[in-house]
């Protein structure tokens, strides 16, 4: 059986054989680009850098409509623009900007199945010479805001039976045990535990150990379902920033063809420091 | 020696602190933009190169350079 939508996805032989062109750009998406793009990157790749480049400079939130086409103009892409995401960290980051894409309207997107990971494991050729792009003109959607769960979505979906939550932090950060790893201070929450009713399915879970492709429809399935994870609720998923869960979000919206699947990236650093919400542990 | 703070942080490597001219285990740690910085967790020092005061000076600056964090964001606490 073949994902839900196939046409998402490219594996990194593909990547190598279709180097980028005037109507086909690769992106790389990382988290930390000093210690990524900036070390090698694939051949005629751009790069968006999280933290500065999806997201709004001064108020936590992703970049605005504006912003979003100052961003693709400046990346050479255009709303016609075949693009390929692959980033650091697993692909947790590219999966985030396929989101924010996808807010924005934008059609011919993929992933390349495995992100660094995959490529060094396969000891491909990365190169430290940044591409010259020609700036472009490009018009976005007005964002879908079907795509997005903020905290009053949250805070509605609780303990509705047509509404499921997926956790897909680490088990010691869903029991509360800790709320970050020591890696991360930046993004600890003044409680620990999990949102009310929600179920731990670790971003893990979804991928293989070896390379980080993702696994197959039968074994993603059996990942969601049994947990009542299905195709007929309302999907919010949530990790500590966005990033895991858009991971996530990607895996049911796209592979397994969820029609109804949110991203909550206010995630628990918003969930966990706010006055009064409810948390169970 | 060991920098408690970093207690729990995971082991990524162990190769010399320039610094300190000795071999340490080091962690990585994100900065607000994302940015992994290496840093020392504890560090290795062979006897026959360092004598006891020079690692309690170590210590000592660690400690001072800790206390005077600490005053910059909590100035009020004794």
């Amino acid at each position: 059986m073949s994902y839900a939508h196939p046409e998402v996805l490219v594996d990194t032989e593909w990547v190598s054989n279709n180097p980028p062109s005037e109507n086909r750009k690769l992106v790389e998406v990382d988290y930390d680009p000093v210690n990524g793009y900036q070390k090698g990157h694939i051949k005629g790749a751009s790069l968006i850098w999280w933290k500065r480049d999806i997201n709004d400079p001064l108020t936590r939130d992703i970049i605005n409509k504006r912003q979003f086409e100052e961003l693709m103009a400046k990346n050479g892409i255009t709303a016609n623009t075949e693009v390929i995401l692959y980033g650091d960290f697993n692909n947790w980051f590219a999966a985030f900007v396929f989101w924010v894409f996808k807010i924005y309207g934008h059609e011919n997107l993929k992933i390349m199945n495995g992100g660094r990971k995959k490529w060094e494991l396969e000891n491909r050729e990365y190169v430290v010479e940044e591409p010259q792009l020609l700036p472009t003109k490009y018009i976005a959607q007005p964002p879908d805001a079907g795509l997005r769960a903020h905290l009053f979505d949250v805070s509605r979906a609780l303990g509705k039976e047509d509404s499921v939550m997926v956790d897909v932090r680490s088990p010691a950060e869903f029991t509360g045990q800790i709320t970050a790893p020591p890696e991360y201070p930046m993004e600890h929450a003044q409680r620990g535990g999990h949102i009310p009713g929600a179920n731990n399915i670790p971003w893990a879970t979804a991928v293989n150990d070896a390379d980080g492709t993702f696994k197959s429809v039968d074994d993603l399935k059996a990942n969601y379902e049994p947990k009542g994870v299905t195709p007929d609720k309302d999907v919010i998923c949530y990790c500590r920033i966005g990033e895991r869960s858009s991971h996530s979000w990607f895996v049911l919206k796209y592979l397994l063809g969820y029609p109804k699947v949110r991203n909550y990236d206010g995630s628990w650093t918003e969930w966990g420091n706010m006055i009064g919400n409810p948390v169970e542990k | 020696m060991e920098d408690k703070t970093k207690r729990g942080l995971n082991v990524k490597e162990t190769s010399i602190d320039e610094k300190l001219s000795a071999k340490a285990d080091k962690g990585m740690i994100h900065d607000m933009d994302g940015i992994g910085h290496w840093v020392p967790i504890r560090w290795y020092f062979p006897k026959n190169q360092f004598s006891f005061e020079q690692i309690t000076k170590y210590a000592e600056d660690m400690e001072k350079r800790y206390t005077a964090l600490r005053e910059l964001t909590c100035p009020d606490d004794d």
